[in-house]
């Protein structure tokens, strides 16, 4: 008689038909509102949940950086320190970029081959991570992203901005990436119904299309309008509309959101997300503990300002938000390819 | 075996057609209604492209003395062209060493892929119509002669190409160049016109 293998760390939780039924209720509610509102009011969407998530997914997503990262990095010491040195190095780069810029008094052409140049050191700092990944596993797999990794630096030469401008909409999937990681990880049970649902998020990107695909673009030629929508994609996108940019990504940007805020602590954290015990840097030392607890509360307090600064001057600080949002872009990568 | 045959046929498919330029796409002006005009010289053999430079500051590309040079486009185009011939490469070597069919499939689609994407930056400039449009006076350009010098002016209200349709039995005898004096093959004549008299 065949007996059930069970992974020592993967801990299944048994799960009932309903309890499927009731994820996949709350994953469909969500997409269906977040496609309907990012559709009905795609600038005031973007404006709100920027405003209300914009500082709490960051800290959850630093939350549970820290719950992954080893206690002692021992083999792994060269995979981390060219993890952390490529999000410090790169996103420098990226927010000293447009100082370069002005300092040598750049051009058009200059900044495309700067941009291009940045997207070139992105991609080779995540060859570098999975070369380190595939010593670590001898996976075959790893092997296939040389072709890819090759083919997006001559897409980066090509067409710099249309790299740029995937980034910003690959990016909210990355979350998604995470969540079926997790799940697979501590509710397999889940995991069937997640990928289903996940096969709606193309229907309800068509559907937005269709709908907005051809309508004028957004009125408003104000400064935090314009800021949305060039974010969007509109100045380099400009045969498409500029009203289904926008509610594309603020409809990609709240799954994002809700991902990290409500669903991986939903199924990634044992306790509390404020609760030290699960941290393994934390059980190192009393002084690691009081570092990480450091971290937690500055990040606590960057997210009170950044609700302190929306409030008073919101443009500016979403400008200063989104500069700086390349930190957390980056740091998803090399936790994220330890899951895969 | 035979994938091997298979891919080296492929490869050598793919390099029988090397004639298309391929380079970056060329800054779409913001009015695309730039008024243009071609006109013939039968003075020069020189083509001259002359463009005005307001209509390149249009095109986002600033100061016309800060214009990237030809190097810079060259160097896109030759990092790109070898960040393809890398992931080709070493999408060959993948594919040999995995037999399975959805590797094949998905070698297939990046090849594919690729081809659209080089078949896709084929150079297209947004200001010059297509040579077709170009009216007779190409006919009177020599066959050697279809390089176009590209000029920058501060005057004008369009872009203007001059063909340069100058050819010997053509121009009329008051225009011609009077006929240089035989050499006396000791020195060449560039040598003695440089001699004082």
């Amino acid at each position: 008689m065949s007996s059930p293998v069970v992974l020592s760390n993967t801990p299944v939780h048994p799960a009932s038909a309903s309890s499927r039924r009731a994820f996949a209720f709350c994953l469909m509610g969500l997409a269906i509102a977040a496609c309907g509102l990012a559709g009905f009011a795609p600038l005031g969407f973007s404006i709100v949940t920027v405003f209300l998530f914009a500082g709490p997914h960051n800290w959850m997503e630093a939350r549970f950086f820290l719950s992954r990262m080893p206690a002692s990095w021992s083999r792994l010491k060269w995979y981390f320190l060219l993890g952390v040195g490529g999000v410090i190095g790169l996103s420098l780069g990226s927010l000293l970029l447009p100082s370069f810029a002005r300092s040598w008094n750049w051009q058009w052409g200059d900044w495309m081959t700067g941009i291009a140049f940045w997207n070139s050191l992105f991609v080779l700092w995540i060859l570098g991570l999975t070369f380190y990944r595939y010593r670590e596993t001898h996976a075959e797999k790893w092997l296939w992203v040389l072709p890819a990794a090759s083919a997006l630096i001559a897409v980066t030469w090509l067409w710099p901005l249309a790299w740029s401008l995937a980034l910003v909409y690959l990016h909210p999937l990355v979350a998604l990436w995470f969540l079926d990681r997790e799940l697979a990880r501590r509710k397999p049970e889940w995991q069937p119904v997640y990928r289903k649902c996940l096969l709606l998020v193309p229907l309800f990107l068509l559907v937005l299309w269709w709908r907005l695909g051809k309508a004028p673009h957004l009125p408003g030629e104000d400064v935090l309008a314009m800021q949305i929508t060039n974010h969007a994609g509109a100045n380099v996108m400009t045969n498409v509309s500029s009203r289904f940019l926008v509610a594309s990504h603020t409809f990609l940007e709240m799954l994002h959101y809700a991902a990290w805020l409500v669903a991986i602590p939903l199924v990634g954290y044992a306790g509390t997300p404020w609760s030290l015990k699960k941290v393994p840097l934390a059980q190192r030392s009393t002084h690691w503990k009081a570092a990480i607890l450091g971290v937690l509360l500055l990040g606590g307090a960057i997210t009170m300002g950044l609700w302190a600064g929306f409030l008073a001057d919101y443009p500016l600080t979403r400008e200063i938000y989104f500069s700086v949002a390349i930190f957390h872009v980056l740091a998803e990568i090399p936790f994220l390819l330890r899951l895969v | 075996m035979n994938r091997v045959l298979h891919c080296t046929l492929a490869l050598f498919g793919l390099a029988l057609f090397p004639t298309v330029g391929f380079s970056n796409r060329a800054p779409v002006p913001v009015d695309p209604n730039v008024p243009f005009k071609i006109t013939a010289d039968s003075r020069t053999k020189q083509n001259r492209l002359i463009i005005p430079r307001k209509f390149l500051q249009n095109a986002g590309a600033g100061k016309v003395g800060l214009l990237e040079g030809e190097s810079g486009n060259q160097a896109k185009t030759l990092i790109a062209g070898l960040a393809i011939s890398i992931s080709l490469i070493s999408l060959v070597f993948l594919v040999i060493r995995r037999k399975s069919r959805t590797a094949q499939a998905m070698a297939l689609l990046i090849a594919v892929g690729s081809g659209g994407l080089l078949l896709g930056t084929q150079a297209t400039a947004d200001v010059a119509p297509p040579i077709s449009r170009i009216p007779h006076q190409w006919k009177m350009v020599g066959k050697n002669q279809h390089n176009v010098k590209i000029e920058i002016t501060d005057k004008g209200d369009a872009v203007e190409l001059i063909l340069g349709t100058y050819r010997r039995r053509t121009l009329p005898p008051d225009l011609r160049e009077p006929p240089k004096p035989p050499s006396d093959g000791a020195s060449p004549p560039s040598e003695k016109a440089a001699k004082p008299e």
